[in-house]
């Protein structure tokens, strides 16, 4: 609303001849005034019609002034509105009460022209200051709605396939953009499949735009690094960490991130871990092993080199990934998931590699509880069948 | 998250209390840029009443450690705690920054 538009004024008032001698001055001043009987009338025409301030008259049959403003500050969709009451002299006290329960000026019978004039003006301008807060709040919500949906598509629309493998992946993000993201795509001829789990640090826009980066940066490097007659997942993230620490090193962006490359006819995974929480690995005999880091977080320090390691995959072992936001959510209480109780979700066998993911989902579920998600949450499991 | 700057000699020390989220980083960056930005690049970061940090936290500690270091100074850390010694390690922190037991050892370490 622009502030040449007149403001919308609810005069609420029992009395007709109060009522009618306030509707002319306004009315005068070129506002535009609507007028209810009694409180009842004035929660129905303020449900009817956009209204920027009301003026409240406190003692009146049928719902009081003090009910209408308690429902009015009940109500989400008329928290905007202003309220102005207006009282009798002697009704000073109530006019305290009032203000305590949400009104935000008050006005004594009879008025002054002058004062009734400055202070619907000043709850106007606050009405006007509050009506563009909530257009600027409704536009950046669009613009953070849009960042969801292209962020999305930097996740992979479908997983892999390869004969006598399963894979599942999932990612629960905190706020509606952030850093976390999960790949896994075919890498050269051979069929190699190139894995990641990723979190860039810290949270929001940033953080998304850096996740970009750091995504596609990982697939021009696996290309390079993936389809040798033996793949370096560690040269891959060396190249991505010189990348990001020389021609984005003012950012101080930098990212936890697993890679590995899978050979899915020997089961052959070689990995390098920057930083990341060690991915678990549940053999098929019940052991968990842990991949541990192969270097730091990447895209700190140019030079830093990432060790690739090996290990094989056998039928029935699985293979699960993980960003922070797993082992660091917060229960209802306040506590840590924590590493132990992911490992324990291990014990039992996997029957897939979804059933695996659905586990640890709903586990971490039952630990939340209500409590809002204060990280992203990233998961993918691999498992070779039996 | 409550930050308290004292200086021991040409060295300041920045002490953390509570944690450290994407919330409170960027003060500790402020705090932190904020003394080097008045040329005292020689830091310590004290961790001893810190019980948790984000990534943003060690963001806000990479860029100070760049900055000190490229200044002539260094950023050293005294007295992390079991949980942010955990983060340290494995996002590899702990081989780019020194560490102390304590305040004294990490004031001292920059040779008076």
């Amino acid at each position: 609303m622009s502030s040449a538009e007149p403001g919308r004024l609810l005069v609420v008032d029992d009395n007709e001849a109060n009522r009618d001698l306030l509707v002319r001055r306004l009315e005068r001043h070129g506002y535009a005034v609507t007028t209810a009987v009694n409180g009842r009338d004035a929660l129905e025409r303020l449900a009817a019609a956009p209204f920027d301030v009301v003026l409240l008259d406190i003692m009146m049959p049928e719902l009081n002034g003090y009910e209408v403003l308690e429902r009015l500050r009940d109500d989400a969709a008329l928290g905007a509105v202003r309220v102005i009451m207006l009282s009798a002299l002697d009704e000073v006290d109530s006019v305290v009460r009032c203000l305590e329960l949400g009104a935000d000026d008050y006005l004594t019978k009879p008025f002054n022209a002058t004062l009734l004039r400055a202070r619907i003006e000043s709850s106007l301008a606050r009405k006007r200051l509050r009506d563009r807060d909530a257009l600027y709040a409704r536009s950046l919500e669009r613009e953070l709605e849009i960042g969801r949906e292209i962020q999305a598509e930097f996740l992979p629309a479908s997983l892999p396939g390869a004969a006598g493998w399963e894979f599942a992946a999932a990612l629960r993000s905190a706020r509606q953009v952030g850093g976390d993201f999960y790949d896994a795509f075919t890498i050269g001829e051979a069929g190699r499949i190139g894995l990641a789990v990723a979190d860039v640090c810290d949270k929001g826009v940033g953080a998304a735009l850096f996740m970009a980066l750091y995504r596609t940066m990982l697939r021009v490097a696996a290309a390079r690094n993936g389809t040798g007659a033996v793949p370096d997942p560690g040269a891959a993230l060396h190249l991505v960490n010189d990348y990001i620490a020389t021609i984005h090193g003012r950012s101080n962006m930098f990212a936890t991130v697993f890679f590995a490359v899978l050979d899915p006819a020997s089961g052959e995974l070689a990995f390098a871990n920057g930083g990341q929480e060690p991915p678990l690995l549940r053999r098929a005999g019940g052991a968990v092993e842990r991949l541990l880091p192969t270097g730091p977080a990447v895209g700190m320090f140019a030079g830093t080199a990432f060790a690739t390691a090996w290990v094989r995959l056998a039928p029935g072992d699985a293979l699960l990934v993980f960003s922070d936001g797993v082992t660091e959510a917060r229960g209802d209480d306040g506590t840590l998931y924590g590493d132990d109780r992911l490992a324990g979700l291990l014990v039992e066998p996997a029957g897939s590699a979804a059933e695996l993911l659905a586990r640890v989902e709903g586990d971490l579920a039952r630990h939340v509880g209500a409590a809002p998600a204060s990280d992203d949450v990233t998961l993918l499991a691999i498992r070779r069948s039996e | 998250m409550e930050i308290n700057i004292a200086h021991r000699g040409d060295v300041a020390v920045v002490a953390v209390v509570g944690s450290i989220d994407a919330t409170s980083a960027p003060e500790l960056s402020t705090a932190l840029s904020g003394q080097i930005a008045a040329g005292r690049v020689k830091l310590v970061g004290d961790l001893s009443g810190c019980d948790y940090t984000s990534s943003a936290g060690l963001r806000a500690l990479l860029a100070s450690v760049k900055d000190s270091r490229s200044s002539g100074g260094d950023l050293r850390l005294a007295a992390v705690q079991k949980n942010v010694l955990k983060v340290l390690e494995m996002s590899g922190f702990t081989s780019i920054l020194k560490s102390f037991p304590d305040v004294d050892q990490a004031v001292a370490s920059f040779g008076g």
